[in-house]
């Protein structure tokens, strides 16, 4: 059973007008977005600046309404059920927020008090993100790192089933964005559910199981992310070079898949296997130079099909 | 609900605002009893003597003119009425110029009592708008949401736990007012007259003036909390008592009785005499503001607030 399930979700916020008031004027941030996100292992929620997913994040947590459209999580139905199980959701979302004159292990503990869990749990959470030695200094004084692993501690705290976050690795180091790689990797094999919203593509590729990428409020692609690259390379596009490349593209045609020439080279898609390829030119005499399955990144992936979604839209 | 109030209470207890406050309250309390300490003395028969000295010194520096004290006299042995009004003038006597030297509590700590109230009426405001306006500001108001999301319950927290703070302050504050007060009457002054009645006055005007600090502190919560500031909820208070108070008492002297401080007032003192306007004939005429009439009126305002601020919470957005 999903764990989150988000259907035809629509936002539109009131633009600010001249001195920051709301005007009339409506700009819509969500515009009939779907997420389906299974249970266990790490989901990345990917899309441009503006794209709607820290709109999603606060409609699944209850701090914004939705327009229309239908949010379940854990199997309630958003915000009307929310409070039975809020307890089994940790979430981070954008700039984690703490009073600065506060000390990080005060603060921890007056959420902590919110969920009634004890002190002992606010002293795990601090050391499993390295802030053991820093917990009795003021927030305030923390560093933009110390603060997000702060957040990211405060959205353990609660054991969570599902951990929401939004940019957890922002204003880390290198060491500390591999550290919080590594934690969520591990949770994720561990059984807790991880909705991962980041503009780091290598990260997401590197972590997640599946993904969903949104553009314009609405949802582009969804699925494991091998099932995504494949998507964006259209099944699997393979480089042949190959003396007499215009008979080989002719019986490649007439095997049934599809040709396109690109500086000498020919890029072959439709072939679920490359022996195939290798099997209709041997049988006619043409002999393979070079051929090689074209790696797309998530980079590639996720710039071809937001843009194609912005286009779209134009 | 017992957990997040607890919650609110520790956080709200362990912000510096509060702390610093609360001892500013408590010096100023403990300051103006060293004050009327020192001032105090058992001395009475010297003050006595100092008040005949000063009369005779007026009666020698200011003697009633010949003249008009010739025409008193002869009018009076006529058996007719005198000339004017300042026949009956007398020269002011030892006891005009005395004043008692010691620290009375009966007539002094009901006063005392209603400045300490002011201070924590004070605090109470602007502890009040701080607890929510600071969580606005600081952006942790959306994280508690996240951990709970009953929206008017946290609000109802919050503000539980504002009244319990400021009610355990004003107890303390009033007890220590109190205590320091007799202190110094008992040793320096003199707690002659201290009755039953005037116990149960000084006791009547704490309830009261505490009520008051409730209605106040949840006002300024409330507004704090509609804002999203607290500067905001602050210059919303001093503009309608700077601004809003003083321009209405001059335009619109009738409606004296319908101001927040003229109802405050009724509160702490029991009574207060105001002008008032008769809405059908329009003559004016004076009215009694008593605490009880005060206390609803200013109690329906306070939930009127409170209400608007707990549906516009359940519905706002939180970005």
């Amino acid at each position: 059973m999903p764990v989150v399930e988000v259907h035809q979700l629509r936002k539109a916020y009131r633009r600010r007008g001249r001195r920051g008031l709301p005007s009339r004027e409506r700009r819509s941030a969500l515009d009939g977005l779907d997420l389906v996100v299974a249970d266990g292992g790490v989901h990345g929620f990917l899309g441009p600046n503006g794209s709607g997913k820290t709109t999603t994040l606060r409609i699944l947590l209850g701090l914004v309404r939705a327009d229309a459209g239908e949010v379940r999580l854990l199997d309630n139905a958003v915000p009307a059920g929310l409070d039975r199980v809020v307890g089994g959701v940790g979430a981070l979302i954008e700039a984690p927020q703490f009073f600065p004159v506060f000390t990080g292990r005060r603060n921890l503990e007056l959420l902590a008090g919110v969920a009634g869990l004890p002190r002992q749990r606010v002293a795990e959470v601090l050391s499993q993100v390295g802030l053991a030695g820093r917990a009795d200094d003021r927030v305030k004084a923390y560093s933009l790192g110390m603060r997000q692993r702060l957040g990211i501690a405060a959205a353990l705290l609660k054991r969570p089933r599902l951990l929401v976050l939004d940019e957890p690795t922002n204003g880390l180091d290198p060491a500390g964005m591999r550290e919080v790689r590594e934690l969520l990797r591990s949770l994720g094999r561990r059984g807790v559910t991880v909705l991962l919203s980041s503009h780091l593509l290598a990260e997401v590729e590197q972590v997640c199981d599946a993904v969903t990428i949104v553009a314009n409020g609405r949802t582009v692609v969804s699925g494991s992310v091998r099932e995504v690259l494949a998507s964006a390379s259209g099944g699997g596009r393979l480089r042949v070079v190959v003396e007499h490349a215009a008979q080989a593209a002719a019986v490649l045609r007439a095997g049934g898949l599809a040709v396109t020439e690109d500086a000498g080279a020919l890029l072959v898609t439709g072939a679920e296997d490359p022996a195939t390829v290798s099997r209709l030119l041997g049988e006619q005499g043409l002999w393979l130079r070079e051929l090689q399955p074209e790696h797309v990144d998530l980079e590639d992936a996720f710039l071809a099909l937001t843009g194609a979604a912005t286009e779209g839209v134009r | 609900m017992s957990r997040l109030l607890g919650v609110e209470i520790r956080r709200l207890t362990s912000r510096r605002l509060l702390r610093l406050l609360v001892l500013l309250l408590l010096a100023t309390i403990v300051v103006v009893a060293v004050v009327d300490g020192v001032r105090s003395h058992r001395d009475v028969a010297a003050a006595r003597a100092a008040a005949a000295a000063q009369a005779a010194q007026y009666a020698r520096q200011a003697p009633p003119p010949a003249e008009q004290q010739q025409l008193c006299e002869d009018a009076k042995a006529r058996g007719e009425a005198p000339p004017d009004a300042n026949c009956e003038v007398k020269a002011p006597t030892a006891a005009d110029f005395f004043a008692d030297p010691r620290y009375r509590l009966a007539t002094q700590l009901p006063n005392a009592v209603g400045g300490v109230l002011v201070g924590v009426g004070l605090l109470g405001v602007v502890v009040g708008a701080s607890a929510i306006g600071a969580e606005w500001s600081a952006g942790t108001y959306a994280g508690l949401l996240a951990w709970e999301p009953r929206r008017v319950r946290v609000l109802t927290a919050k503000l539980l736990a504002i009244l319990a703070v400021l009610g355990v302050v004003g107890v303390v504050a009033l007890g220590l007012e109190t205590l320091l007060g007799w202190v110094v009457a008992a040793t320096r002054g003199t707690t002659a007259g201290t009755t039953g009645a005037v116990v149960s006055e000084v006791l009547l005007r704490c309830g009261r003036g505490l009520g008051l600090v409730a209605l106040l502190s949840v006002a300024a919560a409330s507004v704090a909390g509609l804002l999203r500031s607290t500067a905001g909820a602050l210059g919303v208070a001093a503009a309608y008592l700077v601004g809003g108070e003083l321009v209405l008492r001059g335009l619109r002297p009738g409606w004296e009785r319908w101001l927040l401080t003229s109802n405050a007032g009724a509160i702490v003192t029991g009574r207060v005499q105001v002008v008032g306007r008769r809405f059908r004939t329009g003559m004016t005429t004076l009215y009694t503001l008593h605490a009880g009439r005060a206390a609803v009126y200013l109690g329906l305002g306070v939930v009127v607030l409170v209400a608007v601020s707990a549906v516009v919470l359940r519905r706002r957005d939180v970005t």
